[in-house]
């Protein structure tokens, strides 16, 4: 029964208004009708062949739907593309439906289309993403088989082959225990979590991994798109920050140098156990607070005044913040990034168990020498023992021989060794008691000088030549010049003793003062008999002479200890028959300051 | 052997050789008292030529003498043809045994001397080591003294 009127003109309305396009054509491809979706996609085209409206072509395409349904008056839907009427590329949905007359023969087909160039679009631009993102992206079956992946996966892996992505990822033959993608199948909720598997060539690689459910429909999730970065780079980069951290940190705490850094503007940020016991303060107390002034030593203001990046200072001193002073060799250094100042750094060394050692040193070096002076005594006084042995023996057999002159010699003899057993305990008593050092600030060169003219004449009457050599601009010096004139003089003495038993007696002895890498040097050379081996062993130890009878042997140990008693040391070198050579070296800074410094018993600073 | 061993009645011939004056002269007296004809030096340097023209019978050395150590003086005799077999009788107030030990050590195919006397010495029991390292005389009645006084033994000295 044919509709009613007023439903015609409903259905003419609907057709004419529904969003797809709607066009009717005839066998000869010509379009009839169409509605005004249509029109608005491809234009006005009542009249015109359908291939040249939709597609601005000239003929039929090849595999046009709505000749095989003039054909089989099947009904169809295949997707085409075409080209609106701005030329732009169009893609839809075509439905093909036959249209026939009263008698049944197909007279005309109605094409519906459904225009999909949107979603087209969007599922390109989805494939791009999906393709080119620069992360594994592979999608899953629920028995975890790689069914789809991107580019990135397949330049890695190869096409995928159905393999399990935890035999790609992590080469494991069961499934991990941790799997997002298990948990995403089981709530249908992504998951993101971190993984480390292992790459192409063996490395550990770490992957920042996440995963979605693909939903087609309800029921369970079939498929489970999975997103694997590799963040390999990053994690190693982070790991070795750990570490040099770990280092620094390290180094810092168990340095046994007082490390102290500051911020920009002055607070303490670092301040490791070594300074803590420097200053004797806290971490705690300290840390951000600003560092008082005076408990730094003022070397360092040029550099925290941003005047200079770099302080070297090999001796100063800090305050503790209960006012004790520490001596210390200190180190100070900008932190800059790039150009801008991010702090300080201070590292200060306690210099006050060096010192203390320095002092020790001094001190059982003296020790030594007073034991050695023990077993060197015994020499001395086993000779003047038989001094006067012999004087007895002279003085006794000349009484009896009625011997006038032997008894004198004999008595001359008791009376020269009795004298050198005074002078011996005289000296011995002054060098273990340790003098008490007056120093004064003077000028070395003029002890030099007076030493010289002393030795002068003494030299000349037995031939010698006496020659000094002072450099210039040596400055003035904290010396005991009694002590260091007394040194001076046993070498010089010594020295021309030694010319004297030399074998061809025309001596020549040299006198010289010179600097050294801050130190003062003395010299005294001779040309004489000069020391072999087992004299050279002796020199300090044994109370053998130079003087045959007279004086005692003490005068190096003496020397010695004068030359110690200023903080310096005492060496020579020799040649048994070309000569010997005394050296006194002091260096300036441990030369004794203002307060008078004594070595004996007490042994304080 | 030394070339003059001389006839029972030529003295023997002792050298000293020591720094100390006072002890060369202490010794020399004591050794001259007792028969022997000694000749002394002061000077390490000079003491070799001395004992060469000199011709000890014995020789005494002191170890420890500035310039030259006896050490070194007692080696060079001991190379010296003319000195090699004069025994030599080592004075010292030092460890003398223990240095010389360590010298000889380290020279191999040096004999050692042949005494030691430690300092300080008493007149009496120097002689008597003299007399003891000398070669026997041979004369076994040789003793006579050039001055006839038959005083053989030297006086006590000090204890």
């Amino acid at each position: 029964m044919t509709p009613p009127t007023w439903q015609n003109e409903q259905r003419a309305a609907l057709l004419e208004d529904i969003p797809n396009g709607v066009v009717v054509i005839d066998r000869s491809y010509t379009i009839v009708d169409h509605n005004r979706a249509f029109a608005g996609t491809f234009g006005e085209s009542r009249g015109l062949p359908c291939y040249t409206a939709t597609k601005r072509r000239d003929a039929v395409c090849a595999t046009c739907p709505a000749r095989e349904t003039f054909a089989d008056g099947e009904r169809r839907v295949i997707e085409e593309s075409g080209k609106d009427r701005n030329g732009r590329a169009t893609h839809y949905l075509v439905q093909v439906t036959p249209l026939r007359d009263a008698s049944g023969t197909i007279t005309n087909v109605a094409v519906v289309t459904t225009d999909l160039t949107a979603t087209r679009r969007l599922q390109r631009e989805y494939q791009v993403l999906f393709e080119k993102v620069p992360c594994y992206v592979a999608v899953l079956n629920r028995d975890y088989r790689v069914v789809k992946a991107n580019e990135v996966f397949r330049r890695v892996f190869g096409e995928p082959r159905g393999e399990h992505c935890y035999e790609l990822f992590k080469k494991r033959h069961l499934p991990c225990e941790d799997c997002p993608a298990a948990e995403t199948f089981r709530d249908g909720a992504s998951h993101i979590s971190r993984h480390v598997g292992v790459s192409q060539d063996g490395k550990p690689t770490h992957y920042v991994v996440s995963t979605a459910p693909l939903q087609h429909g309800p029921g369970e999730i079939a498929h489970v798109i999975e997103m694997c970065l590799d963040v390999t780079e990053s994690h190693d980069l982070a790991e070795q920050l750990a570490r040099a951290d770990v280092l620094r940190e390290a180094l810092v705490e168990s340095s046994l140098d007082a490390i102290v850094v500051l911020g920009p503007r002055g607070n303490v940020r670092v301040l490791n156990p070594a300074a803590e016991q420097l200053w004797n303060v806290k971490r705690r107390t300290a840390v951000g607070r600003k560092v008082p002034r005076r408990l730094l030593p003022r070397e360092l203001q040029p550099l925290l005044a941003g005047k200079t990046d770099r302080v070297l200072v090999p001796e100063t001193a800090i305050v503790t913040p209960a006012g004790e002073r520490v001596p210390v060799r200190l180190s100070g250094i900008a932190l800059r990034v790039g150009e801008e100042k991010m702090g300080t750094a201070v590292i200060a060394q306690d210099l006050r168990e060096i010192k203390e050692l320095e002092r020790a040193n001094l001190e059982s070096e003296r020790l030594a020498a007073v034991g050695q002076t023990v077993a060197g005594l015994a020499h001395g006084i086993k000779n003047i023992l038989t001094g006067l042995e012999g004087g007895m023996y002279v003085t006794s057999t000349g009484l009896q021989k009625n011997d006038q002159s032997r008894v004198k010699r004999g008595w001359q003899m008791l009376e020269r060794n009795m004298g050198r057993i005074s002078e011996l305990a005289r000296n011995l008593l002054a060098f273990s008691r340790g003098e008490t050092l007056r120093p004064v600030l003077m000028d070395p060169a003029a002890l030099v000088r007076q030493a010289a003219d002393l030795f002068l004449e003494r030299a000349a009457q037995h031939g010698i030549a006496l020659t000094v050599d002072i450099a210039s601009g040596i400055a003035p010096a904290m010396l005991d010049s009694e002590g260091l004139r007394s040194c001076l003089d046993n070498l010089l003495s010594n020295a021309i003793d030694a010319c004297l038993l030399a074998p061809d007696g025309a001596g020549r002895i040299e006198l010289r003062l010179r600097e050294a890498e801050e130190a003062l040097v003395f010299e005294v050379a001779d040309t004489g008999c000069g020391m072999d081996y087992e004299v050279k062993q002796k020199a300090f130890t044994s109370f053998f002479t130079t003087k045959g009878a007279g004086g005692t042997g003490l005068g190096l140990l003496l020397t010695r200890k004068i030359v110690q008693q200023h903080g310096g040391t005492v060496t020579f070198d020799s040649s048994p028959g070309q000569g010997t050579t005394f050296r006194l070296v002091l260096p300036r800074r441990r030369l004794p300051t203002g307060a008078p410094e004594s070595t004996g018993k007490t042994g304080k600073e | 052997m030394a070339s003059d061993q001389g006839s029972s009645d030529s003295p023997r011939r002792v050298a000293i050789v020591d720094d100390e004056e006072d002890i060369t002269t202490f010794l020399r007296l004591a050794l001259e008292d007792a028969g022997f004809v000694v000749a002394t030096s002061n000077i390490a340097d000079q003491a070799h030529a001395l004992l060469r023209a000199f011709r000890p019978d014995l020789i005494c050395l002191d170890l420890l003498m500035p310039g030259r150590t006896g050490a070194s003086l007692y080696l060079e005799m001991r190379e010296d043809p003319e000195l090699a077999a004069v025994p030599v009788l080592i004075l010292s107030g030092l460890d003398a045994r223990e240095e010389l030990a360590a010298l000889l050590a380290r020279e191999a195919n040096v004999p050692p001397p042949a005494g030691y006397v430690e300092k300080p010495v008493a007149a009496e029991g120097f002689v008597h080591a003299v007399r003891a390292l000398l070669p026997p005389p041979l004369d076994p009645t040789a003793g006579t003294m050039p001055d006839g006084s038959g005083n053989r033994g030297g006086l006590r000295g000090g204890s």
